[in-house]
């Protein structure tokens, strides 16, 4: 039999709690319970499903002051688009990219009859959500442009007319740092060798740093891509170690001609990818670098 | 007296709804009872807390759709590490926070079935 006080029925025969003009206490395991939906977002239900199974527009009902919801909502399999009305106000008044989750679950307040505070968190990633931009100070140039970005150029004589060599050679480095990436470029020459730089967006010796990211994300792996083949991916160790491509071209006139007779050059280019958890795979930075070896008689 | 319907305790003897099917109205001053715990997440105790002595490996209980829990988390000093099941998935990328950054973490979980439960961290240091 139903309880009633004062004729008003406060508990009824399937045990149900009716009427309640306020609770003091405390609760153990006591739920919401979970209702499918479909396009009604109703503030009397406050954990609602929804498996979307084509676009849905939402609307809502029983909005009040205090009112809170929560949406569970599996965009899934085809990542279908929610649309929810102007009432919803989303966190930084920016509406969530839906197409980036498959699975979305939406903190719902009324903050009045009409207004609702939406916070949407999104879970199993399939957007677009690339990598952020780091800070060059090689320039980046496209494959397609007439200038470069890295230049070498090597030059070595001797006086002894047999024995004249050259080497001209970069290494691209990939580097996770604490705070994300940075890509260094080292000269590598041999001791021999005469290294000189000229018409290079940045003249250096040794290692420069030629790209750095500070975003924090966590970066796990990098590849090279050479002249348009893509590397494999390579896990990058921890901090401060190196993951590398080196280029070098020669040249050797020991027992030909003479100083000047022989000279080598390599034009390439260098696309460098990153990943990490928090990002799509993305192409960071891009390289065209020439090199020039000339075994040349003084310089 | 406790207070049955149809044979079936509602109100015990200590004042605890018990076997309430549903509930229409409003509340007031009416929260969940805080339950510390060692190594389960039991979604039948909805406000969980817990202090790390060592490194905890967590499983869960009594999930089901729609239920919600909220732990809140000090890892120490130390300070020890927590792992989560498989079952626990969390936002964005999907990778777990890195726990040493904070002391405290305020966990809230959602289960979305029997077996899923999605989660988000918000970690304080103090």
């Amino acid at each position: 039999m139903a309880i009633k006080i004062s004729s008003t029925e406060v508990i009824d025969n399937s045990r149900v709690l009716q009427n309640i003009t306020g609770a003091n206490g405390v609760c153990n395991n006591f739920h919401a319970a979970a209702v499918a939906i479909t396009t009604v977002l109703n503030f009397a239900l406050p954990v609602m499903s929804l498996t979307m199974s084509g676009p849905v527009t939402f609307t809502e009902s029983n909005k009040l002051l205090g009112r809170s919801a929560l949406l569970l909502l599996d965009t899934s399999p085809s990542a279908f688009t929610p649309t929810f009305s102007a009432n919803i106000k989303w966190q930084n008044g920016v509406t969530p990219t839906w197409g980036d989750y498959l699975y979305w679950q939406i903190a719902l307040q009324c903050i009045d009859g009409t207004n609702v505070r939406g916070i949407a968190l999104g879970y199993e990633f399939t957007g677009t959500n690339n990598y952020p931009a780091g800070t060059f100070t090689v320039r980046e140039r496209l494959i397609t442009d007439t200038d470069y970005s890295v230049y070498g150029q090597s030059q070595d004589f001797s006086n002894d007319l047999y024995d004249v060599e050259a080497t001209s050679d970069f290494n691209f480095s990939v580097v996770r740092t604490a705070t994300g990436a940075r890509i260094d470029i080292q000269e590598i020459c041999d001791t021999a060798d005469y290294w000189n730089l000229s018409n290079a967006s940045v003249s250096f010796s040794g290692t420069i740093t030629a790209w750095e990211d500070t975003s924090g994300a966590t970066v796990t792996d990098c590849r090279i891509d050479i002249d348009g083949v893509a590397g494999a991916w390579l896990s990058l160790p921890s901090t401060g170690s190196l993951i590398s491509d080196n280029f070098s071209v020669s040249a050797d006139v020991a027992g030909a001609s003479g100083p000047g007779s022989n000279s080598d050059s390599l034009a390439g280019h260098v696309k460098i990818w990153l990943r990490s958890s928090q990002y799509t795979d993305t192409a960071v930075a891009e390289f065209r670098f020439d090199l020039l070896a000339a075994a040349a008689n003084g310089v | 007296m406790a207070i049955n319907i149809a044979g079936t305790t509602v109100i015990d003897n200590s004042r605890v709804l018990q076997n309430i099917t549903g509930a229409n109205g409003v509340y007031n001053n009416f929260h969940p009872a805080s339950t510390a715990i060692t190594t389960v997440i039991n979604f039948s105790t909805p406000f969980m807390t817990l202090t790390m002595s060592g490194n905890v490996t967590f499983t869960e209980s009594n999930k089901s759709a729609g239920r919600t829990a909220i732990l809140i988390l000090d890892t120490n000093t130390t300070p020890f590490a927590p792992t989560f099941s498989a079952n626990i998935k969390w936002p964005a990328g999907g990778t777990a926070p890195t726990w040493g950054d904070y002391r405290y973490w305020e966990i809230s979980f959602v289960c979305w079935d029997a077996t899923i439960v999605r989660a988000v961290a918000a970690g304080f240091s103090a």
